[in-house]
């Protein structure tokens, strides 16, 4: 399974990566914002995007829709993992689609529930 | 006839004289009193500007200051939890050495044991049989003993099992760098505002400022971002989510999130 990370942090996508790395998952592309990302997902496929939300150029929350609003795309599974905490945010999040939302600082057991109960859910 | 008391003519003579070089001043000076006041109406709005400009930035200081004393106390914290873990992994990495120590000991009673062993097998294959000799030596050997490094095995891989999951902490409670990293955006954010204001307001009196531009960098940043209550914070965000899937009400307008907030969700 191919993961997509994106995030304007270096260390956070380190951090990401070698979370997903303990869970068994090895393939990751990386992306340091909604604009990297879409070209990235364009140019290969992936089958699980974990994005954060504040990000320059496009944020998470804008790649998210046009994500769900590209037909070819839609369906792909997305998490967000912000510090966004507020509940307006969350229901933000989830009027634009994401499947999951994870609060920085998170933890690799929390990252695993959300991902298993994702993909169990598809 | 009244007299006319010469003493008082020259009195009022001297009082209107008086008056009268008051009212030259008076002419004088009425043009420079109203240039005074036309001046106080003018600058009024502006010391008023400052006065608001001064405020807000007293207050966008004391909000930038609290920050960079968030940034402080949770950089303080996360850098605590690390060398919490990195203690925990020094330790464990002790025991450790001296269970190397133990197996390479024991790795020692074993091969004399081995030579000893050797030794009694050739006498016996030499017919040089001593019955009381080889029960000796057959009840010197602790199996206890023999197992020890396979005991110490373990506990090693149990260690290097811990050690595994405190480097993990570690780079977990790392997440504090994008954390501070948005705070410390938030507070630049605020720096530059307090110098925009300083700049528009220096505009007023000079043109001092003129060749001074604000350069805020992309940085996107979360301004409440935190890197306390952690776990708290994901399960109200998981509550949430649980409460709008159970009722089958994901919002699909801001006006649906907004009537979410106003009812159960709220609290």
């Amino acid at each position: 399974m191919k993961f997509l990370v994106v995030d304007d942090s270096p260390t956070m996508r380190r951090i990401v990566k070698n979370t997903l790395k303990g869970l068994g998952y090895e393939e990751v592309v990386e992306a340091e914002d909604g604009k990297d990302a879409l070209t990235k997902l364009y140019a290969e496929p992936v089958d699980f995007i974990i994005t954060d939300w504040n990000m320059p150029n496009m944020n998470g929350l804008e790649f998210v829709k046009a994500v769900k609003d590209d037909d070819s795309l839609a369906t792909l599974p997305i998490l967000m993992v912000t510090t966004r905490g507020n509940k307006t945010d969350i229901l933000e999040a989830m009027q634009a689609k994401v499947s999951s939302y994870v609060i920085k600082p998170f933890t690799p057991p929390v990252i695993k529930e959300k991902i298993d109960s994702i993909l169990s859910s598809m | 006839m009244m007299k006319i008391d010469q003493e008082a003519l020259t009195n009022i003579k001297s009082k209107i004289n008086e008056l009268q070089s008051l009212f030259k001043y008076g002419e004088r000076v009425l043009p420079f009193l109203e240039d005074l006041l036309s001046f106080i109406s003018e600058i009024t709005p502006i010391l008023t500007e400052v006065e608001n400009s001064l405020e807000e930035s007293t207050n966008k200081h004391v909000k930038a200051s609290h920050k960079l004393e968030d940034v402080t106390s949770q950089t303080e914290m996360a850098t605590q939890e690390i060398l919490d873990k990195v203690d925990q992994i020094i330790m464990k990495v002790m025991n450790i050495s001296e269970y190397f120590l133990k197996i390479s000991k024991n790795s020692e009673q074993k091969l004399n044991l081995l030579k000893r062993a050797q030794k009694e097998f050739i006498n016996v294959l030499d017919g040089n049989i001593n019955e009381t000799r080889i029960k000796k030596f057959i009840k010197s050997v602790d199996r206890h003993q023999l197992n020890r490094a396979n005991r110490l095995g373990n506990r090693i891989k149990e260690h290097i099992e811990e050690i595994e999951s405190l480097a993990m902490s570690i780079m977990m409670a790392l997440q504090v760098q994008d954390i501070t990293s948005q705070q410390l955006a938030s507070v630049n954010h605020l720096i530059a505002s307090i110098q925009g204001k300083i700049i528009t307001l220096l505009k007023n009196f000079s043109n001092v400022g003129d060749d001074q531009k604000i350069i805020l960098d992309n940085k996107a940043y979360d301004e409440d971002a935190t890197y306390e209550d952690k776990h708290s914070q994901q399960d109200i965000a998981d509550k949430i989510i649980s409460d709008v899937h159970s009722a089958s009400q994901i919002p699909s307008s801001q006006e649906e999130i907004d009537r979410l907030l106003d009812s159960g969700l709220k609290n």
